[in-house]
């Protein structure tokens, strides 16, 4: 194990892909633990032999479609409308448009990528800092994965065995209560003089078609989740059907998507999954010179401390994972720690949902804190800003963001009201 | 190198576009499936199998590609380097990583896929071995991808430039 531990680290340091990392690592834990060598690739192939798994790649083609079918601009048109003219408007139409955004991408990147290209670009020219405004985008990106359609709950019900219908569930409060909290930053900076009244560009006779593009947009998480729990079809299943529906809107209803932007679609779609079932693949090596290796005693030792104290228990993980998440992402956090945490968390009664949801936003917070935070690098060169001055711009609203996770620790009905529900 | 670099490229052209057609591929068969399940009541029973071989093909196919457009997730130090000697090594370092995970994967996985050739999958009775091909050729790929990409190293650049969106993870 710790052969396993110091080769990933290094080769992480170094620069080396995460896949790759991680990957070499498991081999050299098979080697000195003289496991069987086939088990590799075995555990390659089985790791990503999901159907669960499936539901991903989904996701990332229905939020890819709808950012190059035009939704994502009527999406922020809309945001638009409902913020009207007042100071700071359009930080909190940004907010607005990210929490709207999310139940329609379900990744974090797909959110800074889509949303940054117009106010990290825009909002300057309204006056606002640089700084700000790709701060801003970067944290309400976090709202993303939160808010149904997940792909990172797609993995994490994967590897828990949990259900993705009560995990989608379970976001939805804490997704919103993230972007109050962005809102209440944004408040903040408004009340100290610093942000500039906004200059919505809606004319009254576009009000209807605003509002109507909004709605049609919004029937998407509701149509995916009120599938789901309905049972009409599995969440994997919806996921497909998200991108017939996606589909459907850019071609037929809003005639804004061409076959060439299918095509990308589909090409940046398969890239992507690669990219994280690739890293999926090859944790599955590690996981298992891990497990192999008697991990889970040692998982079991350092825990038995905050036995009968599920709050010590859920804050420590939090912070644990919110470091860990400065140097993996959500995906390998989740593959390599929850099967580790699960046994741990329901020997201690605490509600899997709300663990999963704190597990889940402290990881994703990761993305955007160097040195491996994807967000931050995606809206540093959108804004071509450096990472530590767009780091230090972004630190209140990820303390923001991180109150929330706090709440979460001490409110279990924050998480697992809605779950409980269906 | 010029002729290396088009070659590589239209090798990456092709894999993506590979990819491309079996991820519409596993979209159209999952709206059948919903189709024939609940419209036509009469579920189709493979469809499920193949969607899920589908998936490990097209993440194996794709996994080159995105080393070549340096799109895979990892640590930025290279970004932070200023010395271009040091960082130049550095890349052909990371590269050399890569290949040699390729190939250790693509070398375990000879006897797997040995074994699998007389097992079959349970609902389309197809031998085990052509899902399991996927994690061999992906690795396959990789080598080549990051040993034509070392060779690259020495007389300019390295990574593919055209931007088609980019492709980053959850």
């Amino acid at each position: 194990m710790a052969v396993l531990g110091l080769v990933f680290t290094v080769l992480l340091l170094l620069g080396t892909p995460i896949a790759v990392s991680l990957g070499i690592a498991g081999i050299a834990g098979i080697l000195s633990e003289g496991l069987r060598t086939l088990t590799a690739p075995q555990r390659m192939f089985t790791s990503l032999d999901s159907f669960v798994l499936l539901a991903a790649p989904f996701y990332i083609f229905a939020g890819e479609v709808m950012y190059r079918g035009g939704i994502t601009e009527r999406l922020i048109r809309f945001s638009q409308f409902v913020v009207g003219r007042m100071k700071g408007g359009t930080a909190y139409a940004a907010i607005i448009a990210a929490v709207l955004f999310s139940g329609i991408s379900g990744t974090a990147v797909a959110d800074a990528a889509a949303l940054g290209q117009v106010y990290i670009r825009g909002m300057p020219k309204e006056g606002y800092r640089k700084e700000f405004a790709a701060a801003l985008i970067a944290a309400a990106a976090m709202i993303g994965p939160i808010i149904p359609p997940s792909v990172i709950m797609v993995i994490y019900a994967g590897f828990a065995g949990v259900s993705v219908v009560k995990l989608f569930l379970a976001g939805i409060i804490p997704g919103l209560l993230m972007g109050l909290s962005l809102a209440i930053v944004v408040f903040i900076y408004g009340l100290r003089g610093g942000l500039p009244e906004s200059r919505p560009a809606i004319r009254r006779a576009e009000i209807p078609r605003v509002l109507g593009d909004g709605l049609v947009v919004m029937s998407l998480p509701a149509f995916i989740l009120g599938g789901s729990v309905s049972g009409i079809f599995t969440p994997t299943e919806a996921g497909g059907i998200a991108c017939v529906y996606a589909l459907f809107l850019g071609i037929v209803w809003y005639r804004d998507l061409r076959w060439a932007g299918i095509w990308q679609a589909l090409k940046a779609s398969s890239r992507m999954t690669a990219i994280l079932f690739f890293v999926v693949s090859t944790v599955a090596i590690c996981d298992y010179t891990l497990t192999v290796g008697g991990i889970a005693n040692y998982t079991k030792l350092m825990f038995e401390p905050f036995a009968g104290q599920p709050i010590l228990f859920l804050t420590v993980v939090a912070v644990a994972m919110l470091v860990l998440g400065s140097f993996l992402d959500p995906g390998p956090m989740v593959i390599l720690f929850i099967p580790l945490l699960m046994p741990i968390v329901r020997a201690m009664g605490i509600d899997e949902y709300q663990f999963s949801m704190i597990f889940i936003l402290t990881g994703t917070l990761g993305l955007v804190t160097p040195p491996v935070g994807i967000v931050l690098f995606v809206s540093c060169k959108i804004g071509n800003i450096d990472q530590w001055t767009l780091f230090k711009a972004v630190i209140p609203f990820i303390a923001a963001e991180f109150v929330v996770v706090l709440m979460m620790v001490l409110f279990p009905a924050i998480s697992n009201w809605l779950p409980n529900l269906v | 190198m010029d002729g290396l670099r088009r070659g590589l490229t239209r090798l990456s052209d092709l894999c993506e576009g590979a990819g491309a057609v079996i991820l519409s591929v596993i979209i159209v068969l999952n709206a059948v499936a919903v189709f024939a399940r609940y419209v036509l009541v009469d579920p189709i029973g493979w469809s499920e199998e193949l969607m899920r071989f589908s998936l490990a093909w097209l993440t194996y196919l794709a996994v080159g590609p995105c080393l070549f457009r340096n799109e895979h997730m990892a640590m930025e130090t290279l970004d932070v380097i200023r010395n271009e000697a040091v960082k130049r090594m550095l890349l052909r370092f990371i590269l050399a990583v890569t290949a040699l995970f390729a190939g250790t994967i693509l070398w375990f996985a000879v006897p797997l896929l040995q074994r699998n050739w007389n097992q079959f999958t349970p609902v389309m009775e197809i031998r085990t071995f052509w899902p399991y091909l996927s994690v061999a050729l992906g690795c396959g790929l990789l080598l080549l991808f990051a040993l034509a990409m070392i060779a690259l190293s020495f007389t300019g650049r390295v990574h593919r430039d055209d931007d088609d969106g980019h492709a980053g993870a959850a």
